[in-house]
């Protein structure tokens, strides 16, 4: 790999929003993207490397993600350290809905599957906590059934609105 | 390859952002480069462009796949009434791909289980033939004669929809026997089988089937077939990873195979077993957990030259050779009883380049009364000693812990921990053996006469007080010994009582451990 040929100090890679904003940051971070990491293998480093399909706010939340869970440079990680992710990745999904569909999206077009469960089961938990209608309300989902579809269909499964 | 990776196309992306669009779910995606020229993403938009649906809701412009993840977090209850959020949401909820059909926590409320039930075969059936690459039942049932037949139509329809992972847990309470259904024994696409049976028997169909298995995990499973392991291994030609997991009716267990990488094999409650043979040429790792009420003669054989991870617990049974262990790098021996020794003295001459030991204290003691310490083994670097919950840091245990770190110069990892096995305290309970009373007798200046350089190596160290450890000094001083010797150390972690905190953390500060070591005391 390239990192071999450079000397020991942490190489940095630039990255571009969509709205033109660069972010420095370490190629090890960032390299929790599979995208990215393919990206740095095939030797694009030399250059900024446009993440197109995300705004300048949403990349910088991914990157304080890949800054977290870049790996440790002392080997394994321990549980404690662990423990510790678990909380901050808690508190970092704690978002407004748009922040969290947009997060869920990154994760999905940079490969992050980390970040990617990470969003998609606080989008679960929403969705498990809320009514039907609430669901509608918070995703803006328009309601597409007739009533009398509606109707049948939860007579269907009155037993799970218990 | 860089050109096609994955990405949403620069501009389709803004269209998701800002407008009442959203793109067809089946489009690629592709990144566009700063030197890769732009007409990949031009077309790639106007491909979609007669696609467009008409919709303003944010969570409808998730791609199906991302949705379906979602889903997958949920239970099938979540699922049903998420069903009737809109069309889309019904469509999605019917071909997610991997189900869990939970009727377990159904017991105790007979209307909801019957609602549940009609729901799911409604739901199944709907769902036709769409892939389903992974199945998890778990059906708890008073009458069988009634739901079996139900229950195995959910099945016949995971195996019309190639199912390669198959889960089953079931409680037929009011039946006996559940007959291995022959299209699931002879589906081409399943590769993983887990059956859990509480105890009821199993029984296969008298063909050949399961050619494909990869995996087949029984637990709680009662065999008629005297045979039936042997039957089992003689048709499953792919399996590699086999667990026998409390699988009772038979006394023997003979296990041959050339493709066997993984074994496991557990039996606890079941006093009928009394061989276990494993003879399998390509054997990686094997598991053996076993536990009896001592009778008769029981023999542990294991021929499998090419192991390099061997777990042991339970009781050591009269005769055991554990042959050629020359390839083993993970050693976890955790005998609670082992009534002879001197076939582990053999296997632990055998044994060289072991790079991850785990040993109980009991299995301590012995190799110490034979006279096999310290064992001297370079390669290794991590150590960790099983207390059972009535072992403590008894006075006949410290030399032996001593010449144990003696023998292991290259160790960076110390983990004492004290089990906390339910099942092995009510064992030792009817047993009553008597905690430790000596366990004060060796402070640290034993220790630093010791002049162990595997101490100085060490870089994280990790201590259960708990239970027997908690009698007398001598966990105490050994753990003070290690903070004051051990000077490369990088973390510590102690667990216990949370009386003990404010001493464990006077004592790190009192033994000068440097402020970059990191130490997480817990207290339970």
């Amino acid at each position: 790999m390239s990192s071999t040929l450079c000397c020991s100090f942490a190489k940095n890679v630039t990255l571009r929003s969509s709205d033109g904003q660069t972010f420095e940051v370490e190629e090890a971070a960032a390299q929790v993207s599979q995208t990215i990491k393919r990206m740095i293998e095939d030797g694009c480093t030399g250059s900024v490397i446009p993440v197109p399909n995300l705004t300048g706010p949403v990349l910088a939340l991914v990157i304080e993600y890949f800054k977290k869970h870049s790996p440790p440079s002392d080997g394994c990680p321990t549980a404690l350290l662990e423990m510790e992710i678990k909380d901050w990745d808690a508190k970092f999904v704690a978002v407004d809905n748009d922040t969290l569909l947009d997060l869920t999206l990154a994760a999905h077009y940079l490969e992050i599957q980390g970040l990617l469960d990470l969003t998609c089961h606080r989008v679960a938990d929403i969705l498990n906590d809320n009514s039907v209608e609430k669901i509608r309300e918070i995703f803006h989902i328009k309601n597409d059934f007739t009533p009398e579809e509606e109707a049948e269909e939860r007579s269907k499964i009155q037993w799970a609105f218990e | 390859m860089s050109d096609s990776i994955g990405f949403l196309p620069r501009d389709a992306y803004k269209f998701e952002k800002s407008c009442p669009f959203r793109l067809s779910v089946k489009q690629e995606y592709f990144i566009i480069m700063e030197k890769q020229p732009k007409p990949v993403a031009c077309s790639s938009v106007s491909q979609s462009k007669g696609n467009l649906v008409e919709s303003s809701d944010r969570i409808s412009i998730l791609l199906d796949r991302i949705a379906l993840h979602i889903l997958s977090f949920l239970m099938m209850e979540d699922i049903a009434r998420l069903s009737v959020v809109s069309k889309r949401w019904r469509a999605l909820c019917i071909s997610i791909p991997s189900l869990t059909f939970d009727g377990m926590k159904y017991e105790h409320n007979r209307r909801k289980h019957d609602c549940f039930m009609d729901f799911l075969d409604r739901f199944i059936f709907r769902r036709s033939e769409i892939k389903m690459p992974q199945f998890c039942v778990r059906w708890i049932s008073d009458k069988w004669y009634l739901e079996g037949y139900r229950v195995l139509t959910w099945l016949h329809y995971a195996v019309r929809s190639n199912v390669e992972v198959l889960d089953l847990e079931l409680n037929i309470r009011s039946a006996g026997i559940l007959q291995m259904p022959l299209d699931v024994f002879r589906c081409e696409s399943l590769r993983f089988l887990t059956v859990d049976l509480h105890g009821r028997v199993l029984q296969l169909p008298p063909s050949n089937g399961f050619t494909k298995l990869q995996s087949l995990t029984l637990k709680r499973v009662r065999v008629l077939d005297k045979l039936f392991v042997e039957h089992v291994l003689s048709f499953c030609e792919s399996l590699n990873k086999l667990c026998l997991d409390n699988v009772t009716g038979i006394s023997n267990i003979n296990i041959r195979s050339s493709s066997l990488k993984y074994l496991e094999i557990r039996s606890y409650d079941y006093n009928d077993l009394f061989h276990i043979d494993v003879s399998v040429e390509l054997l990686d790792e094997l598991i053996v957990g076993w536990k009896f009420t001592p009778s008769g003669d029981r023999s542990l054989k294991i021929a499998a030259p090419h192991l390099k991870y061997l777990t042991w617990d339970g009781f050591g049974p009269d005769h055991y050779v554990l042959g050629n262990l020359e390839c083993l790098r993970s050693f976890a021996l955790s005998l609670e009883e082992l009534s002879s020794s001197s076939y582990l003295v053999e296997c632990f001459k055998s044994v060289k380049r072991i790079e991850d030991l785990v040993i109980h204290v009991q299995c301590l003691k012995a190799l110490l009364k034979a006279g096999m310490l310290p064992i001297l083994w370079e390669c290794l670097h991590s150590l960790r000693i099983n207390f059972s919950s009535s072992d403590g840091m008894d006075d006949d245990l410290v030399p032996a812990i001593a010449l144990l770190l003696h023998g292991f110069s290259n160790l960076q990892d110390l983990h004492i921990t004290c089990w906390n096995d339910p099942k092995c305290e009510a064992y030792f309970r009817e047993k009553a053996r008597p905690l430790p009373e000596k366990a004060s007798g060796f402070n640290t200046t034993y220790w630093v006469s010791k002049r162990l350089t595997s101490i100085r190596r060490l870089k994280r160290v990790k201590m259960e007080l708990m239970k027997g450890l908690l009698y007398g000094k001598n966990s105490s001083e050994l753990l003070k010994y290690i903070f004051k010797h051990a000077r490369r150390l990088e973390q510590i972690d102690v667990v216990c009582p949370s009386s003990w905190k404010s001493y464990i953390l006077a004592k790190i500060t009192e033994c000068g451990v440097a402020s970059t070591v990191r130490v997480c005391v817990v207290c339970k």
